[in-house]
């Protein structure tokens, strides 16, 4: 049987089930780890992850994005349910500049864990947001706040933190929807 | 006319906050309502995007330790 593991997953083939945590696992619990209060918590939300990967990977569909794409929108939109109906914040991890900075700019800067152009795309679309721009985007998808939490963190007010959220996004859509080609 | 441009802007906005700090229980029947009213609308691409984005922000990756992947089997086979 041929095809990607969720395909596979979606065609029945029970092996690829190993191979989709295999290959997926880490992120799934990076992702789970940084936005439970626990390892308990973050256990359980990798099951509840992987349960719902099985039932949806029939939706996968690789013309709109790679699978890893896939697995983390997944991941995040079950990671942050989980968080609003506790009402809580992911894990108290410091905002780390370093982290915050990407390596834009910086020759020395890591390379994405998972490659494509879609990664490839987010990185550039960050590299040309200002430095404004950039932290309320890392504020709200990486440290997971809220508006109102980054309104509070950046002192800026609350319209404008949507405001600059949402033209982050919708550069990286663009760049997304051009696979990274537009400058 | 005028009210499809007020529809659009509202769905864009739950789009927004579903895929950066989530929605509440009214939002989200106000957002399934509008996609219901619009289903040309992309109500993915925001989440893909930030999916994106979270992934190169990604500098190390923690393994899965095996008794969750145990775990995680265990409840597939339920």
């Amino acid at each position: 049987m041929s095809g990607s593991v969720l395909e596979r997953i979606a065609a029945g083939d029970e092996s690829a089930v190993r191979e989709c945590m295999d290959q997926y696992g880490g992120l799934v619990w990076t992702l789970a780890r940084r936005f439970s209060e626990s390892a308990a918590d973050a256990e359980d939300a990798s099951q509840e992850i992987f349960l719902e990967l099985w039932r949806v990977a029939a939706r996968f569909d690789p013309a709109l994005a790679p699978e890893s794409v896939f697995v983390t929108t997944l991941a995040r939109r079950r990671l942050i349910d989980r968080l609003r109906a506790r009402n809580r914040r992911p894990r108290a991890e410091v905002y780390d500049e370093q982290e915050a900075d990407l390596g834009l700019t910086s020759d020395a800067s890591p390379e994405p864990l998972f490659f494509g152009a879609e990664v490839a795309a987010a990185k550039a679309a960050l590299a040309e947001l200002n430095a404004g721009e950039r932290e309320i985007l890392l504020l709200g998808i990486v440290e997971g706040m809220t508006h109102s939490e980054i309104a509070t963190r950046t002192g800026r007010p609350l319209g404008t933190v949507k405001t600059q959220l949402r033209r982050g996004l919708e550069k990286v859509r663009r760049k997304l929807g051009k696979g990274g080609d537009d400058g | 006319m005028a009210e499809r441009k007020e529809d659009l802007r509202r769905l864009d906005e739950l789009l927004l906050s579903r895929a950066t700090e989530g929605l509440r229980v009214d939002e989200e029947a106000a957002l399934r309502e509008l996609l219901a009213a619009h289903p040309d609308v992309d109500e993915h691409a925001y989440d893909r995007a930030a999916a994106a984005v979270w992934l190169a922000a990604l500098t190390h990756i923690d393994p899965m330790p095996e008794s969750v992947k145990r775990a995680v089997a265990a409840r597939a086979k339920r």
